[in-house]
């Protein structure tokens, strides 16, 4: 199981990063993370063979994220559980970019998790979602144009405010 | 201009991962005792009969409605995804909450059998190059279907006078598997088709003797 740790070392800024952009609320990812984690560790004699270990733990972890809210979505009637609150040190423009993340519908913040934040091939995306190349280029496209149309007022209102 | 790309990246860039060790291996031993109870119940179910032992293992299955001869409203649906065609006659449901593609649902009739999962149809029959007598229920016939999303799924007929079937991939790994109405459907979701040596095993075990097809695609 040394070869666990070295992957869990290496992997889990990454895996984390990449859930929080799927998911955006903090606490969810991080019990996600954990929890896909702790099923890679269970499985890894397996695993260990997968073409994408890392890719296999970030859609376990958002699936469990997804599974997560959907339950507690269901507890509290339908009314989103509270955002954790961002690092304190979070700077203006990453916060906003977070917010436009946040902001963009599932699947393609899936795709931007995966493709952007996670560096994974149109392939790699594609198998992982279950949806064709094809269909990953197109929300990818549509993710960056709607960001790009939100940033630079974003980016802009952020050194605004720190004149 | 903007990179937004690279705007992304440096946005989340500053995150890291800070569960301690610790926390882990309590939830991975907690994991693993659920595991171990599994295991346990299926050696117990096993001798009641078939098909217990992996409901048990994997969650309760749909519960029939009237009229539907086990087959559930789910299932139909599943199976109506290959198109009008004679009605199924055997429904499996598998249940491993979390995971990709965390649940399947696999309907069977005539030489069609259908698998379900969230966003994802896998159609097995009508167009496998065996030919008409695959999958007729005269003997042990099986396909399969795999991928990093729902692993892999084994669906197939099980020969007159079946009992118990088993089956395990060519490493050992037993795969739990559900028997009704001629038909057997497996499901591992974790397991990958790909490496030196994978295959699957499927042994038809009747009263008096036992079937047995293997599959090894492995690319190495």
């Amino acid at each position: 199981l040394e070869d666990f740790g070295e992957f869990y070392a290496a992997r889990k800024d990454l895996v984390f990063r990449t859930v929080l952009a799927a998911g955006s609320d903090r606490q969810l990812a991080e019990d996600a993370v954990a929890e896909a984690f702790a099923r890679a560790y269970a499985r890894w004699s397996r695993l260990q063979r997968h073409p994408n270990p890392t890719g296999w733990v970030i859609l376990t972890a958002v699936n469990a994220q997804r599974s997560w809210w959907r339950r507690i979505r269901r507890e509290v009637l339908g009314s989103p559980p509270p955002e954790a609150a961002p690092p304190a040190d979070l700077d203006g423009i990453s916060a906003d970019v977070r917010a436009a993340v946040a902001a963009l519908p599932r699947r393609q913040r899936e795709v931007v998790a995966l493709r952007v934040v996670a560096d994974l091939s149109a392939e790699e995306t594609a198998e992982l979602l279950g949806i064709s190349p094809g269909t990953v280029s197109s929300h990818l496209h549509r993710a960056l144009a709607a960001l790009r149309a939100a940033l630079p007022a974003a980016a802009l209102s952020s050194h605004e405010e720190g004149r | 201009m903007i990179d937004v790309k690279q705007t992304v990246v440096r946005a989340y860039a500053g995150e890291q991962f800070g569960l301690p060790g610790a926390a882990l291996t309590r939830l991975v031993r907690r994991r693993r005792r659920r595991r171990v109870y599994a295991a346990a119940a299926a050696v117990v179910f096993a001798s009641g009969g078939l098909g217990i032992a992996s409901q048990q293992t994997w969650g309760p299955a749909e519960p029939p409605l009237p009229g539907e001869s086990g087959v559930t409203t789910e299932a139909a649906a599943c199976y109506r995804r290959a198109g009008d065609g004679p009605a199924p006659v055997a429904a499996f449901t598998f249940v491993d909450t979390g995971e990709p593609g965390d649940r399947l649902v696999v309907a069977a009739g005539g030489q069609i059998a259908v698998a379900c999962t969230d966003g994802e149809t896998i159609l097995f029959g009508p167009s496998d190059p065996r030919g008409p007598d695959w999958l007729d229920g005269t003997e042990l016939d099986f396909a399969h279907g795999t991928s990093a999303r729902h692993g892999l799924v084994v669906i197939g007929r099980t020969p007159p006078g079946t009992e118990r079937v088993e089956v395990t991939l060519l490493d050992g790994t037993s795969v739990p598997v559900q028997v009704a109405g001629g038909w057997f459907a497996a499901w591992q979701p974790d397991a990958y088709w790909s490496g030196p040596g994978a295959g699957v095993r499927v042994v038809a075990h009747t009263a008096t003797s036992s079937d047995v097809e293997e599959l090894e695609t492995g690319t190495g």
